[in-house]
C-alpha cells in the first residue's frame, strides 16, 4: 500500500447522478433569480405601500387658516399661459391664483404633503380650469396643483399617455383617441359641464344682420385675405358692413367686446378665419403664422373692448353699434332687479338660431363650445385631492345656478352623474 | 495537483463568475467531494445525498460566499465537512465504511470489484483510526487535496498533516 494505490481507489461520480444534480442546481438558481425579482416587486410594493400610507398620514387635516402660497400671473396674450412658476417642470406650467376663484371656500386645513394635481386645459375654458383648481388650494390642504395650457388634441394625447390627472376641452374625446386611451391602458372618466358662448347683440332699434362667423372676421381682423387674390394678405379695409359683404347694408362696423377676448376669438373670429381653406391647413403645418392670422384684431376703432355696464348707454347712442356679450351676462337677471340683456337686447346679429342651452347643445347655434373635462379613472382611487377635484365638479356651488363656474360664464347642463366615455 | 487546486481557486472568484464559472466549479469539485464522502461513509446512496446536499448548499449560499474569508475549496470542504458530520451524528448505528461490502452496488466491471473489495479493506482497517486520522485520509485520497490545501481544513500545519499522514498510512500498510 501506498499513496499511488490508495489514490487509484478514487472513482468518477456515476455519470447519471452527476447529470441529474447538476439539473438540479440549475433549476435551484433559476428558482433563486424568480425568488429574487419577486421578493424585489415585493419590496417595490411594500415600500410604495409605506410611502402612500405616510403620504395619507401627512394629509390628516390640521386645523388651520394657512392657505396655499399664492402666485400672481401676467397675461402676455389672450391666449398664453401665466408666467410659469419656477416650481413647474412644464414650460406651460403655471401655479393657480389663489384670487381665481369668486368664492372662497372657508379654508380650514393647513397644506399637507399632497401629490398636486396636474390638470390641462386648453385656452378657451381656461378660466373655468383656473378657478376650479384654485378653489382646490383655498381648502388649504392640498398640494398646490400644476395648470398647464395645451390646444384639445395635444391635451388628449397627453391624457391617454398617462401624463395627467385631468383635462379640460371644448369637445368630446374622439374614437381614436378612446382607442388610444384603451392601448395604453387608461381608464378615463368624462363629465359635461356644459358650454361656453358668445352673443353678438344689438340695441332694440337695429336691424338684424344675420352675421356669419366669416363676416365677423372680415369685418373684425387685423388682416384678411386680399379679394382679387386670397391667397395674400392685406391690412383690413373694411368700414362697413357693405365692404364685408353685399347683402348688408352700409351701416358702419362698430363692435365693443364685453366678453373674454379669447372666448370672442375662439368662438366668433377663428371659425370664420378657417373658412379660408389655405389658412385652416396652417393650423396644423404653421401655428404660429396661423394665430398671427386668425386672433389679431384690428386696433382701429372699429373693434373695442367695453365694460358691460356701460353697454345699454353704449347701444343707446348708436343703433348700428354692436355688443359682444358671454352668454351668462345676456341671459342673467341683474342685481338691480333689471330686464335681463336677453330681453333688453333682443336682436341676434349671428346668422342661425337664437342662443339658448338648447341650441347650444343641438349644435345649431353656432358660437358655443362644449366643455368636457376627462380624469384617469385610477388616479382618483388613489389621489384624494384628485378626488375632491372631481366632486366639485358636480357640486352646486361650481355648476349650479349661482356657482362660480357659471358666474365665468358656464352654461350649465342638468347636473348628472360622470360616466365611462 | 497544487497547480490544478490553484487554477481552481482562481476560477472560484464566484461572485464575478458567471453560470460558466459555476459549471467548471462543479465539474471540478464534483468528483473530489464525491470521493471524499466516499472514504467517510458505508453505502453509496448515503454518499450521492449527502454530495447533493453539500452542492446544493453551496449553491444556495453562493451569494454569501466571501472570498476574503476564506478560499472556496476550503469553503466548500466546509460544508461537505459539517454535512458529512451532522449526517453521522444522526446515524446512531453506523460504522463507517464497514457496510461497503453490503452496498447493492450496480453491476460493474471486474476493476470496479477489485477496487470496491479494496474500499472494504480500507475500510475495515480506517474504523479502528481516530476521527482525525480518518478524516484526512478522505481529504488525501478521496478529494485528491494537497497537504497545504487540507491544512486549513483541520486546523493543522501543512508539516503536521504531512506528518500524521506518513504515519497513518504506514500504520495501514503494516495491517494489510
Amino acid at each position: 500500500m501506498n499513496d499511488q494505490f490508495l489514490h487509484a481507489l478514487r472513482r468518477e461520480p456515476p455519470p447519471q447522478f452527476a447529470r441529474e444534480l447538476k439539473r438540479r442546481l440549475d433549476r435551484q438558481a433559476r428558482q433563486r433569480v424568480r425568488a429574487s425579482i419577486a421578493r424585489t416587486i415585493l419590496g417595490m410594493v411594500l415600500i410604495g405601500g409605506i410611502a402612500m400610507a405616510a403620504l395619507l398620514l401627512r394629509e390628516r387635516p390640521e386645523r388651520s387658516g394657512v392657505a396655499a402660497s399664492v402666485t400672481h400671473t401676467v397675461a402676455r396674450s389672450p391666449f398664453a399661459p401665466s408666467v410659469p412658476s419656477a416650481a413647474s417642470s412644464n414650460a406651460n406650467s403655471v401655479e393657480v391664483p389663489q384670487n381665481s376663484t369668486p368664492s372662497q371656500p372657508e379654508a380650514t386645513e393647513s397644506v399637507g404633503g399632497d401629490i398636486p394635481v396636474a390638470f390641462i386645459t386648453s385656452p378657451l375654458p381656461r378660466p373655468l380650469a383656473q378657478a376650479l383648481v384654485g378653489r382646490l388650494t383655498q381648502y388649504g390642504y392640498f398640494a398646490q396643483p400644476r395648470l398647464t395650457s395645451m390646444e384639445d388634441d395635444e391635451a388628449l394625447r397627453t391624457l391617454c399617455a398617462g401624463n395627467t390627472d385631468f383635462v379640460m376641452v371644448s369637445r368630446s374625446i374622439a374614437r381614436e383617441e378612446r382607442a388610444l386611451c384603451d392601448k395604453w391602458g387608461i381608464g378615463i372618466m368624462e363629465w359635461k359641464l356644459g358650454y361656453q358662448a358668445v352673443v353678438l347683440a344689438a340695441g332694440p332699434a337695429a336691424k338684424p344682420l344675420s352675421l356669419t362667423p366669416r363676416d365677423v372676421f372680415l369685418a373684425l381682423a387685423e388682416r384678411i385675405p386680399d379679394p382679387a387674390r386670397p391667397q395674400r394678405l392685406i391690412d383690413n379695409p373694411n368700414v362697413t358692413w357693405h365692404d364685408v359683404d353685399a347683402r348688408f347694408d352700409d351701416r358702419e362696423i362698430e363692435v365693443a367686446n364685453s366678453a373674454s377676448i379669447v372666448a370672442f376669438l375662439q368662438l366668433a373670429v377663428e371659425p370664420g378665419c378657417e373658412s379660408f381653406p389655405w389658412i385652416r391647413s396652417l393650423k396644423s403645418t404653421d401655428r404660429p403664422r396661423y394665430e398671427d392670422i386668425c386672433r389679431r384684431l384690428r386696433t382701429d376703432d372699429r373693434y373695442r373692448s367695453f365694460d358691460l355696464d356701460l353697454v345699454r348707454y353704449w347701444l343707446r347712442s348708436e343703433a348700428s353699434r354692436i355688443v359682444v356679450l358671454d352668454y351668462q351676462a345676456y341671459a342673467a337677471k341683474s342685481a338691480t332687479r333689471e330686464l335681463p340683456l336677453a330681453q333688453r337686447l333682443p336682436v341676434t346679429m349671428l346668422d342661425g338660431p337664437a342662443p339658448t342651452l338648447a341650441t347650444m347643445t343641438d349644435g345649431t347655434y353656432p358660437a358655443a363650445r362644449p366643455v368636457y373635462v376627462y380624469a384617469q379613472r385610477s388616479h382618483l382611487d388613489w389621489n384624494r385631492a384628485a378626488r375632491k377635484l372631481a366632486d366639485d365638479l358636480t357640486d352646486p356651488d361650481a355648476v349650479g345656478p349661482e356657482g362660480y363656474l357659471v358666474r365665468l360664464g358656464l352654461v350649465p347642463v342638468a347636473l348628472r352623474e360622470s360616466r365611462q366615455p | 495537483m497544487a497547480a490544478k487546486e490553484a487554477v481552481a481557486e482562481r476560477s472560484l472568484n464566484l461572485p464575478s463568475t458567471g453560470a460558466a464559472g459555476w459549471d467548471a466549479l462543479y465539474a471540478d469539485h464534483l468528483p473530489r467531494i464525491y470521493n471524499y464522502l466516499r472514504l467517510r461513509l458505508a453505502t453509496e446512496a448515503d454518499v450521492e445525498d449527502l454530495t447533493a446536499r453539500t452542492f446544493e448548499k453551496a449553491w444556495a449560499a453562493r451569494a454569501r460566499y466571501r472570498r476574503d474569508l476564506a478560499g472556496f475549496t476550503t469553503w466548500l470542504y466546509r460544508i461537505a465537512h459539517n454535512v458529512c458530520i451532522d449526517y453521522l451524528r444522526s446515524q446512531r448505528a453506523h460504522v463507517p465504511l464497514d457496510a461497503a461490502a453490503q452496498i447493492a452496488a450496480e453491476p460493474t466491471p471486474e476493476t470496479d470489484e477489485e477496487r470496491h473489495s479494496d474500499l472494504t479493506r480500507l475500510a475495515a482497517l480506517t474504523s479502528s483510526l481516530p476521527d482525525r486520522e480518518r478524516e484526512l485520509i478522505a481529504l488525501k485520497y478521496g478529494a485528491g487535496l494537497s497537504n497545504r490545501a487540507i491544512a486549513p481544513l483541520v486546523g493543522l500545519s501543512e508539516s503536521n498533516v504531512g506528518t500524521i499522514l506518513h504515519r497513518t498510512v504506514q500504520a495501514l500498510r503494516s495491517q494489510w
